[in-house]
């Protein structure tokens, strides 16, 4: 009994660092810019493409990929942030919600369109980063799995130093708590969303390459996890890196054990009615801030 | 937004491209199709997007084949065929609009096509409402037998082409049986544990198997329902790896589930002959799975090499698993018409029903009661295939076999964990 509940601990907290990633740049993204990215499931298909593409024509080595994913999914979010973003929050002002969820809507819609065009429709892997399993017992875990453990965590700690230990970070952090006021001191706003859309939407490539060992991947496998992003969201509180990882794990380990105890049809709806239960006690989240 | 002048510009060229995009659609339509009389259109429906659009894809292709060779002969009755694709997104609700669409907008004189039950079997009452007859390529679930049994005069012009679940799912019991019968494999126990996909298609087979391997002895230790298109089973098997069973029969349609499923399952370290289901047809299954696919069982159908070769130089990334589906679907109706000598629909159901018609897979006769095609080895029958080392062969039936069963575990030996 004790092996099948640490097993399914273990899965839990790989599956659920995969959902902290992803929804922590999309928890990132709504903190400084107040805005929903529906697009954040296409960088995630997008990123574990770019991944999955290196490994098979560059090199085995899963960092690197992941790396390089990373990088271009960043480059890319500045670019759409600069191009498309910055003009609609000129021109609508405090009034960008919509206007944003609509151009992002977009986003998702002709990112996916270009990857069914370029990538087809069929399914991609990589069959595994790291062919070892750990077995101790009866306890059984992929090194894959552990990888993914650790590179989560890493990853986490890494944001939380730029996030509190250095200069932009603190630039982050002065335009998330008041943008007039920030802009005020001298901080360039639109340059600190442009990084910020660029971040958020590079933690989702990451989770996107992490995926790769796991699950296959076709051109509507963003769309299939926003669920999950938004979910995290609401369970750790927009704008907390903190939040959304214990978001994540929680997330990961509901689905683990009400599956394992229940089945994967109910266990959806003990994730809502949690989340209900989230948004009625605490609508900000675990460890979401109140709004000014 | 902008200046005065410039909003008026703009209204102007927006409403001008419409104008222009409308009228030029309707002279199309209107002027530019082929005159009716020359061509005998059929609507094909297929998942192109979604999680089975690579069987959807393949499917297409068959199709496209067989109105090539079939056009390359004179079309039928003299008529060239032309092919209307629809994609059902493997969705009901879309699939309800394409069949209304194709039939009222389209103007198809048949429909084909289908892969999945759960997506087709809503359809059922909406083509009640035309005189068009619909032959489902794929949709297996015994509820369409149920439905049409039991209103012959309503669903009169619906036909399927595939075996339906029951059949599926008690082949490979057969199989099973037999190899246990003739002493080929002696399980370490005699427990099963069954992983049945949410959809019509996934419950039947699993529920076939739930009632007939009792009777062979067997014991279900687990029945675990899933969602269509699931790719993480890990809290499933950790579940059924308590049972230790023997044998895990799974029944999912997209290829994703099934890959996920046999690496999680060696993952694990559960050691259990595996059944993944409709989700091994497809090429890309043992492409994605590699070694993980290794011992795993399906059911296969034999279709001839020399159109394989002739696909695959049509189509070279297609699948002959997934593609001869459209093909022999077309090749039956193109039978049926000719036989009855006329586009008419209840011709064509009556030729349908009273002429065997041959396809690549074998003879197809319609059950009269039902209107699916029947099981046996004198109209069309499937084979066991394993997987190995990146291959798929036939080892069952000895008329099909192309090698020999090569899993390890035959005699009571406790694989190593």
């Amino acid at each position: 009994m004790f092996e099948q509940i640490f097993s399914l601990f273990l899965y839990g907290i790989a599956l659920g660092g995969i959902y902290a990633l992803f929804g922590a740049g999309l928890s990132l993204i709504y903190g400084v810019q107040d805005l929903a990215n529906f697009a954040q499931g296409s960088f995630l298909m997008l990123g574990a493409y770019i991944a999955y593409f290196t490994i098979n024509l560059l090199t085995h080595e899963p960092l690197t990929a992941i790396l390089i994913s990373f990088l271009l999914i960043f480059a890319l979010g500045i670019i759409i942030d600069i191009l498309l973003l910055d003009r609609i929050r000129k021109t609508s002002g405090e009034r960008w919600l919509v206007p944003g969820f609509i151009v992002t809507t977009g986003v998702m819609l002709i990112l996916d369109q270009l990857a069914f065009l370029g990538f087809g429709g069929q399914y991609r892997n990589v069959r595994e980063f790291y062919p070892m399993i750990l077995s101790i017992g009866g306890i059984r875990i992929t090194f894959d799995r552990i990888f993914i453990l650790i590179f989560t965590l890493c990853v986490f700690i890494a944001l939380e130093v730029f996030i509190y230990k250095t200069k932009l970070g603190r630039a982050i952090r002065a335009v998330a708590l008041n943008r007039d006021a920030a802009n005020l001191m001298g901080i360039n706003v639109s340059r600190i969303y442009a990084i910020t859309f660029g971040l958020g939407v590079g933690l989702a490539a990451i989770a996107g390459s992490l995926i790769l060992p796991i699950f296959s991947i076709y051109h509507k496998i963003g769309d299939e996890t926003l669920t999950s992003a938004f979910s995290v969201v609401i369970l750790g509180g927009c704008g907390s890196m903190v939040g959304a990882l214990i978001g994540g794990l929680i997330l990961g380990l509901l689905e683990a054990f009400t599956t394992y105890y229940i089945g994967s049809g109910l266990a959806k709806i003990f994730f809502f009615l949690l989340i209900i239960i989230v948004l009625m006690i605490r609508p900000t989240g675990i460890f979401g801030r109140r709004p000014a | 937004m902008f200046k005065k002048g410039l909003s008026k510009v703009y209204i102007a060229i927006v409403a001008i491209v419409v104008i222009v995009a409308v009228v030029g659609s309707v002279a199309y339509y209107i002027w530019f199709q082929k005159p009716r009389v020359e061509i005998v259109r059929i609507g094909v429906v297929a998942p192109l997007s979604g999680p089975v659009a690579a069987q959807g894809k393949y499917l297409k292709q068959g199709f496209e084949l067989a109105a090539e060779d079939l056009n390359a002969k004179g079309g039928i009755l003299g008529r060239k065929i032309e092919l209307v694709f629809g994609d059902d997104q493997t969705k009901p609700d879309v699939a309800i609009s394409l069949i209304e669409r194709l039939i009222t907008v389209d103007k198809v004189d048949f429909i084909c096509g289908g892969t999945s039950s759960s997506t087709y079997l809503p359809t059922m009452d909406v083509i009640a409402k035309y005189n068009v007859i619909v032959l489902l390529s794929i949709p297996a679930s015994s509820s369409f037998d149920v439905r049409i049994k039991e209103n012959p005069e309503k669903y009169k012009n619906i036909f399927l082409q595939d075996l339906n679940d029951t059949v599926w799912g008690s082949f490979e019991i057969l199989w099973l049986s037999n190899t246990i019968k003739e002493g080929k494999w002696h399980p370490r126990n005699m427990k099963v544990a069954l992983i049945a996909e949410d959809t019509d298609w996934g419950r039947g087979v699993c529920d076939t198997w739930n009632e007939m391997i009792r009777k062979h002895g067997f014991e279900v230790v687990a029945y675990e329902v899933v969602d269509y298109g699931q790719v993480d089973f890990y809290s499933v098997l950790t579940k059924i790896k308590q049972y230790n069973p023997a044998i895990i029969k799974a029944e999912l349609t997209g290829v994703a589930s099934g890959v996920a499923l046999v690496k999680q399952v060696k993952e694990l370290g559960i050691n259990a002959l595996l059944f993944p289901g409709y989700s091994a047809e497809v090429h890309e299954f043992e492409e994605l799975a590699g070694a993980y696919a290794d011992y795993a069982i399906y059911y296969g159908y034999p279709v001839p090499k020399k159109w394989v070769d002739q696909l695959l130089k049509r189509f070279p990334d297609s699948d002959p698993t997934a593609a001869f589906w459209g093909y022999d679907s077309l090749i039956i109706l193109a039978d049926a018409i000719e036989k009855a000598g006329s586009f008419d629909t209840d011709k064509v159901r009556e030729a349908l029903l009273k002429y065997p018609h041959k396809g690549l897979w074998g003879t197809y006769v319609f059950d009269p009661q039902t209107h699916r095609a029947i099981w046996g080895e004198e109209y069309v029958t499937p084979g066991a295939v394993e997987f190995y080392q990146g291959k798929r062969y036939f080892i069952w039936p000895e008329r099909l076999k192309e090698g020999e069963w090569t899993y390890p575990y035959h005699d009571f030996i406790q694989p190593p964990s």
